[in-house]
């Protein structure tokens, strides 16, 4: 269902083919240039993702889990999660360490852009989940918020997504590292 | 006049529109008439308050935008304002939607000049001079270097006057110069105070710009001048489409990557288009009872400055 206007979801903003161009090549320049710029870093993901978004979601569909997740759609909020649940969790186990992840680089899954420049709507979820389970992946490999931290992240993200924006990030990324 | 021009609205609010007018007429004269955000449809409550927003998220990288977007160019036209205005030293300016200080500065730095030459050729003047005549005149540069002249920016938005002061501090600027929080379409100034008045860029924001220039008009010193610049129609139609090409496809990816915000600059140029032509805004201005009203385009119509005079 569209709004007036061409929006297929809250946000969405439609944008023509040579919008896009331009939006990647910006948001590249700006978000090497200054990686405190994570809304560039998110446009850069959408703006490049439009061949391998449909490839996450066939994944997804094909396995039981992944397409209750594209079903039911759960995202992952402070007001979703049950954080003194999650701390109740004995050590080592993936919530527990989420949390303490969230507590010790002080961050929160609240503050993932949403999405605003991809052309369809359950597309829109899927980068939007693989946002909010960016938090999970860095509890994982056990890498902080730093530099250092992100790139390895975007490696494996590279690696397990494909995503063009996390195969340049985990490219060029390491430019912006200082030799130590 | 509001009666005159209800029904259109009803019209030109569309097929909800219709039914909003007799709504509205069940309901009696009720507050919220419609009128334009850009290309949506909003009340004029939500106008007001969705522009002050906009202006809100923009205000810190408002500049650096003015820069992007018009390669620079911005700084010729608002140069022209002031060579127009051509203001000597004694006159008091007020600048409506005056946000961050461009115009207010440059009228500073106009008076500044005008009053150095002014003691420059007097000085040259009297070839006979005593040494204290020589000395009482660098005393009355120094102290006063604008010869009376003073400014006051006025802004609704508080976040472009504190973008406006900080500047005005980080480049020097103390003197004749003061900060108001007002709206344009009731100024917080007694009638006839004002020997200029300007708006650059920013009557196109307000929800009823004949109220606004009903202020203009009470505010002004018989003998003041009314000046506004403004983006207006092209009259090339060309550049017309080159123009409208650049307005909706970069010009809202540039505000998305340098400020981070798309929807604000396509409400820009969004409103741009919304704004009466030339002829019909010179019109409006001589409804508010200026005379010899006169406009001039710059860049091809891409601006326009109308003036006008309180007699």
């Amino acid at each position: 269902e569209r709004d007036g206007g061409g929006r297929l979801y809250p946000g969405h903003i439609p944008t023509s083919p040579l919008q896009k161009a331009l939006l990647a090549a910006g948001s590249a320049f700006v978000a090497l240039a200054d990686p405190y710029r994570h809304d560039m870093v998110a446009v850069l993901g959408e703006t490049t993702g439009c061949l391998v978004l449909p490839n996450l979601r066939d994944k997804m569909r094909n396995d039981p889990e992944g397409s209750r997740i594209l079903q039911e759609r759960p995202r992952i909020r402070l007001s979703t999660l049950d954080v003194e649940g999650l701390r109740r969790l004995p050590d080592g186990t993936l919530g527990r360490e989420y949390l303490r992840f969230l507590e010790d680089n002080k961050v929160s899954p609240d503050t993932r852009m949403p999405a605003k420049f991809v052309d369809d709507e359950e597309l829109a979820y899927v980068i939007q989940r693989y946002r909010e389970v960016h938090d999970l992946m860095h509890t994982l490999l056990g890498m902080p918020t730093n530099m250092l931290g992100e790139v390895v992240v975007k490696w494996f993200e590279a690696i397990q997504t494909g995503l063009p924006m996390c195969v340049l990030g985990a490219a060029f990324g390491p430019v912006r590292l200082s030799a130590r | 006049m509001a009666a005159a021009v209800c029904p259109c609205r009803a019209l030109l609010g569309g097929r909800r529109g219709l039914l909003r007018s007799l709504a509205r007429s069940a309901r009696g004269l009720a507050a919220s008439k419609e009128t334009h955000f850009g290309f949506q449809v909003v009340s004029e409550e939500e106008k007001g308050e969705k522009v002050y927003q906009v202006f809100e998220n923009v205000a810190k990288k408002y500049d650096i935008m003015n820069d992007s977007m018009s390669l620079g160019i911005h700084r010729v036209w608002k140069d022209v304002l002031l060579r127009k205005m051509n203001p000597s030293p004694g006159t008091l300016l007020l600048d409506v939607a005056g946000g961050t200080g461009d115009i207010a500065f440059r009228f500073i730095n106009y008076v500044r000049s005008v009053r150095e030459r002014q003691l420059r050729q007097k000085l040259k003047h009297h070839q006979n001079l005593s040494w204290q005549e020589i000395t009482d005149s660098y005393q009355e540069e120094a102290v006063k270097p604008l010869g009376d002249s003073q400014v006051v920016v006025c802004d609704i938005n508080k976040e472009m006057l504190k973008v406006g002061r900080q500047k005005a501090q980080q480049l020097g600027y103390s003197e004749g110069l003061s900060w108001v929080v007002g709206n344009a379409e009731e100024l917080p100034f007694g009638d006839e105070k004002f020997d200029v008045y300007t708006i650059a860029f920013g009557i196109r924001n307000v929800t009823h710009i004949d109220l606004a220039l009903q202020e203009a008009y009470r505010v002004l010193k018989p003998g003041g001048r009314f000046l506004c610049l403004e983006f207006s129609q092209v009259n090339n139609p060309l550049l017309s489409r080159l123009y409208d090409l650049y307005s909706f496809q970069i010009i809202p990816v540039l505000g998305e990557i340098i400020a981070g915000d798309w929807k604000s600059y396509q409400y820009l140029v969004e409103s741009i288009r919304r704004f009466p032509p030339q002829e019909e805004f010179k019109a409006m201005i001589e409804d508010a009872g200026f005379l010899k009203v006169d406009y001039q385009n710059l860049t091809s119509g891409i601006v326009a400055i109308h003036s006008g005079f309180k007699l």
